[in-house]
C-alpha cells in the first residue's frame, strides 16, 4: 500500500475457522506474515458469530467439525454476507464434500495438507474475486445513485432556464416595451405555446419518474371520497366552464372513506378530466360519478367526445401513447397525462378503464378500495 | 404606482419581470441574492417583495422572509408583503410543496415561475391593495 495514500486502507481481513488449533495457527502464521490480518474461530459458532461482529474478506473453513461444520458456515455466508469469499479446508476423505460444497458457492477448496504457497495463491485470487464484487456492487449503487440525481438534475437544470426563456417571451407577448407589429405576435404566441408544452411534458415526465422512485406512499391519509370529489370540480370547474362545456357531479354514497396520497390522487383524477374536455365535443358536457362498489368505490368520468375505439383502449394509458387519429392528433399534449393517472391508481391499490364505442363519448372508471365503515 | 423590489439571481427572470411590471408604471428595484436584497430593503424601504425561492441555496427564499419577518433589525420592515416564486415545486426527495410552505415561512402569496404578466399583476394588485 502506498504510504502516500490519503485514506488509509486496511490490509485484508481473514478469518480461519477450524477446531484443530495446529491448523489454525500455521495458518494465521503464514497469512500474518503475508500482510494479512487475520482473526480465529475454533468452531463453526465462533465462526459465525465472528463473521456477525467484523464481517472479514475471506473465510477459510474446515468442512469438518463437530457443531455447526464447513457446509453450514458457507451456506450461512452466502445468505447474509454474499460478497464474503468461502475457501473450504479440506482432508482427502472429503473430497467429496468439497466439491459439494463448490457447488453450494464456495469459491474454492484446498485438501490438507497444502503447501505455503497453494495456500497463498488461494487467498490471493479470492480476494481479488472479492475486490471484483464490491467493485460491481459499487458501480451499481452508483448508478442507482446517478439515475436519482438525473431528475434532481433535470428539475433543476432544465425546468430553470426553460422557465426563464418563458418568462423573456413574456415581455413581447404582453407588449410591454411598446407594441409589437401584428404580423410578428403570431409566431410570438406559437413560440410562447410550444414552450408551455414543453414545460408541461418535462413536469409531467418529472412527475413519473418521482412515482418510480418514490412510489406515493409518503403522504398517505384517510379522506371523505365527497369531500376530495369537491377538491377535484374546484380544481377541474374553471377549464370546464373555460372550454364552453359543462360539468354534472353525481356522487352517492359520498362518506366512503379513503386510505389516499392526496395530492397524487386528485392530480390523477384531474388529469382524466382534463382529457375528458380536451375530447369532447363542443359545448359538450363532462360527468363525474362517484358511487359505493362491492370492493370499494368507482368513480367515473364521461364525455361526449369521438369515443376510444377498442383497439386504443389497449393503449391509452401507456407512457407517451398519442391517438393517431386525425381529429385527435392535432390537439397539443404530453403523452403522459393518462399514463400518470393509471400510475398512481395502481399504486392506491385500484384499477382504471375506459369503456366507450366510438362517436358515443368515453367513460373513464376508476375504482379504488375503501376502508370499512 | 408602487415600489417594487425584485430579489432574483436570474438575470433573465429579473430582466423579464422588472419590464413587465415598468411596464404598468412600477418603479422597480432589483437584487441579485438574499443579502443584497434584505440590503435594498431597508435603504429603500420597498412596498412589495418579489423574491424567488431558489436562489444560491435551496431556501434561501425561506431565510429571506423568517430574516425580514422575525428579526428586531428589520421591525420597520417586517409587513411588506412578499410574492415568493420559484421555477420548482417540489424537491426530489423532499416532495414538499411550496405554496404551502410559502405560507408557513409567511410570504403573502405564491407564483409558480413562468407566469404571465397577468397571472403576475393580479397577485401584485391584490397585495399592493391589502
Amino acid at each position: 500500500m502506498s504510504p502516500h495514500r490519503l485514506e488509509p486502507r486496511l490490509e485484508p481481513h481473514i478469518l480461519c475457522i477450524d477446531d484443530d488449533p495446529v491448523a489454525r495457527e500455521s495458518a494465521q502464521l503464514l497469512l500474518n506474515r503475508w500482510g494479512y490480518r487475520v482473526s480465529l474461530a475454533d468452531c463453526g459458532e465462533a465462526g459465525l458469530e465472528a463473521i456477525a461482529t467484523a464481517p472479514p474478506d475471506l473465510v477459510l473453513v474446515d468442512l469438518q467439525m463437530p457443531g455447526i461444520d464447513g457446509i453450514e458456515v458457507l451456506e450461512w455466508v452466502r445468505q447474509n454476507h454474499p460478497s464474503i469469499i468461502c475457501v473450504m479446508v479440506t482432508g482427502h476423505a472429503t473430497l467429496q464434500k468439497a466439491v459439494e460444497a463448490m457447488k453450494e458457492g464456495a469459491y474454492d477448496f484446498l485438501a490438507k495438507p497444502f503447501s505455503p504457497d497453494e495456500l497463498k495463491l488461494t487467498v490471493e485470487r479470492g480476494l481479488e474475486r472479492r475486490r471484483l464484487v464490491l467493485e460491481a456492487e459499487r458501480l451499481r449503487s452508483e448508478k442507482a445513485i446517478m439515475q436519482a440525481n438525473f431528475v434532481t438534475l433535470v428539475s433543476h437544470q432544465m425546468r430553470s432556464p426553460l422557465a426563464a426563456v418563458r418568462q423573456l417571451l413574456e415581455v413581447p407577448v404582453s407588449q410591454a416595451l411598446g407594441p409589437v407589429p401584428e404580423a410578428y405576435q403570431g409566431f410570438i404566441k406559437r413560440a410562447a405555446d410550444r414552450l408551455d408544452l414543453l414545460a408541461r411534458t418535462l413536469n409531467a415526465w418529472l412527475a413519473m419518474s418521482r412515482l418510480d422512485q418514490e412510489g406515493i406512499y409518503s403522504r398517505m391519509t384517510t379522506a371523505e371520497m365527497g369531500a376530495l370529489l369537491e377538491d377535484l370540480v374546484e380544481r377541474a370547474e374553471a377549464d370546464v366552464t373555460a372550454a364552453g362545456q359543462t360539468l354534472k357531479v353525481e356522487i352517492i354514497d359520498g362518506q366512503s372513506l379513503l386510505e389516499v396520497d392526496r395530492e397524487s390522487l386528485l392530480e390523477a383524477l384531474y388529469n382524466i378530466v382534463s382529457n375528458s374536455v380536451k375530447y369532447n365535443r363542443p359545448q359538450g358536457l363532462v360527468t363525474i360519478r362517484a358511487c359505493k362498489s362491492p370492493d370499494g368505490v368507482e368513480l367515473s368520468i364521461s364525455d361526449q367526445g369521438p369515443g376510444v375505439s377498442a383497439q386504443e383502449a389497449e393503449y391509452i394509458f401507456d407512457e407517451f401513447y398519442r391517438s393517431r387519429r386525425r381529429d385527435i392528433k392535432d390537439k397539443p399534449g404530453t403523452g403522459l397525462g393518462l399514463a400518470i393517472s393509471r400510475k398512481v391508481v395502481r399504486a392506491h391499490g385500484g384499477e382504471i378503464k375506459v369503456t366507450s364505442g366510438p362517436g358515443e363519448g368515453a367513460t373513464f372508471t376508476v375504482s379504488l378500495p375503501c376502508l370499512e365503515g | 404606482m408602487a415600489k417594487i423590489l425584485i430579489i432574483d439571481d436570474d438575470d433573465d427572470f429579473r430582466a423579464a419581470t422588472s419590464a413587465i411590471l415598468e411596464s404598468a408604471g412600477h418603479m422597480v428595484l432589483i437584487a441579485h441574492d438574499g443579502k443584497a436584497g434584505l440590503e435594498m430593503v431597508k435603504a429603500e424601504d420597498p412596498d412589495l417583495i418579489v423574491l424567488d425561492i431558489m436562489m444560491d441555496s435551496i431556501y434561501e427564499g425561506f431565510s429571506v422572509i423568517t430574516t425580514l419577518r422575525a428579526t428586531p433589525e428589520y421591525m420597520d420592515f417586517r409587513d411588506i408583503p412578499v410574492l415568493m416564486c420559484s421555477a420548482v415545486k417540489q424537491i426530489t426527495g423532499e416532495r414538499f410543496d411550496i405554496p404551502a410552505e410559502a405560507r408557513i415561512a409567511q410570504g403573502d402569496d405564491f407564483l409558480d415561475k413562468p407566469f404571465t404578466s397577468e397571472a403576475l399583476f393580479n397577485k401584485v394588485n391584490k397585495l399592493l391593495q391589502a
